[in-house]
């Protein structure tokens, strides 16, 4: 029994600094895994300290390379952190592929100003390239709208 | 040896003066630059910088963007102001209130226990190990429904990790408070890193704050935004 007793107080010593070494376990992340995802958001913001008050539209404007980074106010202190995209697909597909139903989906299931905004961006081009070829189509190969 | 003891009792008692202040120090205001750096799963990203206002008995987080663009964004009680060019672009509901923010409770002398000790939240387990002090804070019995632990750890007497569970215990958010700096006797985490996992998967934010100044006594005017006249 007392035998019993010693082996159940071992058990319980041990499970207990298990728990306890898994809790402090949890406190640690692989911070050049993180370093690495923001190796690009790192150079965007030394491009911006170098060159006090300038804006994304500037940026966009002067064709810099850095236009590649996605860009949006949505991420202060856990007010919104992320863009909602729908099932995975960004929101300029959405617009692209199906046009105004596109963005429909976007804004009532997304809900998200940004990848709405990136869809009806889609939208527009989609708009503009189908509008191109209709005109080629007709005017340019003198075919009927459809065919 | 006369003249040595009112020199050493003078050292003792300046010292304990200056101790006794540190310890009284009260602080309303901070302000700093900042940038937040989020990396989110599908492959999005986003820098937004600017300088962030706080005054604590006025409890409005007031960040002055300026990239990437030029927008004001105020916390205030639970609502989230963005503003553009003077005029109310949008205004939301958030969780996120002023009192649990970093700067108030830093300024509060709070941050160390991540202001859980003034909250429902009852501190069930304190464990050292290794160079971490960790206390488990259990959420009030009839709220167990929605939220679950929070664990704390605490290293060199400054909070160091946060992390956030579900009631199942598996874990929401985790967050690291770095590089800390004492401006005028408060110390202030220069870097957070918090991780956001959602079914499994990662998403990142790291926010730095450099350039932080207590106490300020010029700038009024940064530090109170009037939202009353503000409509959509």
């Amino acid at each position: 029994m007392k035998k019993l007793l010693v082996l159940a107080n071992l058990l319980l010593l041990l499970s207990v600094g298990k728990s306890i070494a898994g809790q402090a376990d949890l406190f640690t992340y692989d911070a050049v895994a993180i370093e690495n995802q923001m190796a690009q958001l790192d150079r965007l913001e030394g491009f911006v300290l170098a060159n006090p008050g300038v804006t994304l539209g500037q940026i966009t404007s002067d064709g810099s390379s850095l236009i590649s980074l996605a860009s949006d106010p949505n991420g202060i202190n856990g007010i919104n952190l992320t863009n909602e995209q729908v099932f995975g697909i960004p929101g300029f597909f959405w617009g692209c592929l199906l046009s105004v139903p596109g963005v429909l989906i976007v804004y009532l299931i997304g809900q998200d100003q940004h990848e709405t905004k990136m869809a009806i961006i889609g939208c527009l081009i989609e708009g503009v390239i189908w509008g191109s070829c209709s005109l080629i189509w007709n005017v340019g190969l003198g075919h009927s709208f459809w065919w | 040896m006369k003249k040595l003891f009112p020199l050493l009792y003078g050292i003792f008692l300046f010292t304990f003066l200056i101790g006794e202040k540190g310890v009284c120090q009260e602080y309303s205001r901070i302000r700093a630059d900042f940038a937040v750096k989020i990396k989110t799963i599908s492959g999005g990203q986003s820098l937004t910088m600017g300088q962030v206002y706080y005054d604590r008995n006025i409890k409005q987080v007031i960040y002055d963007i300026s990239f990437p663009e030029k927008e004001i964004w105020i916390t205030s009680d639970t609502l989230v102001y963005q503003i553009r060019q003077g005029k109310l672009i949008s205004k939301t509901a958030t969780l996120s209130m002023a009192e649990f923010t970093v700067f108030h409770l830093a300024l509060n002398s709070q941050l160390q226990d991540f202001g859980l000790k003034n909250s429902a939240y009852a501190a069930t387990d304190v464990q050292r190990e290794q160079d971490l002090v960790i206390t488990t804070w259990v959420p009030p019995a009839k709220n167990k429904e929605k939220p679950g632990n929070i664990l704390v750890s605490v290293k060199n007497k400054q909070l160091f990790g946060v992390i956030i569970q579900d009631p199942e215990g598996t874990i929401l958010r985790k967050q690291f408070f770095e590089n800390y700096q004492v401006i005028s006797g408060l110390s202030f985490p220069g870097k957070i890193v918090e991780i956001n996992i959602t079914n499994g998967l990662e998403n990142y934010q790291v926010t730095t704050y450099k350039n932080i100044v207590i106490d300020e006594l010029e700038n009024d005017s940064k530090y109170f935004y009037n939202t009353s006249g503000l409509h959509l």
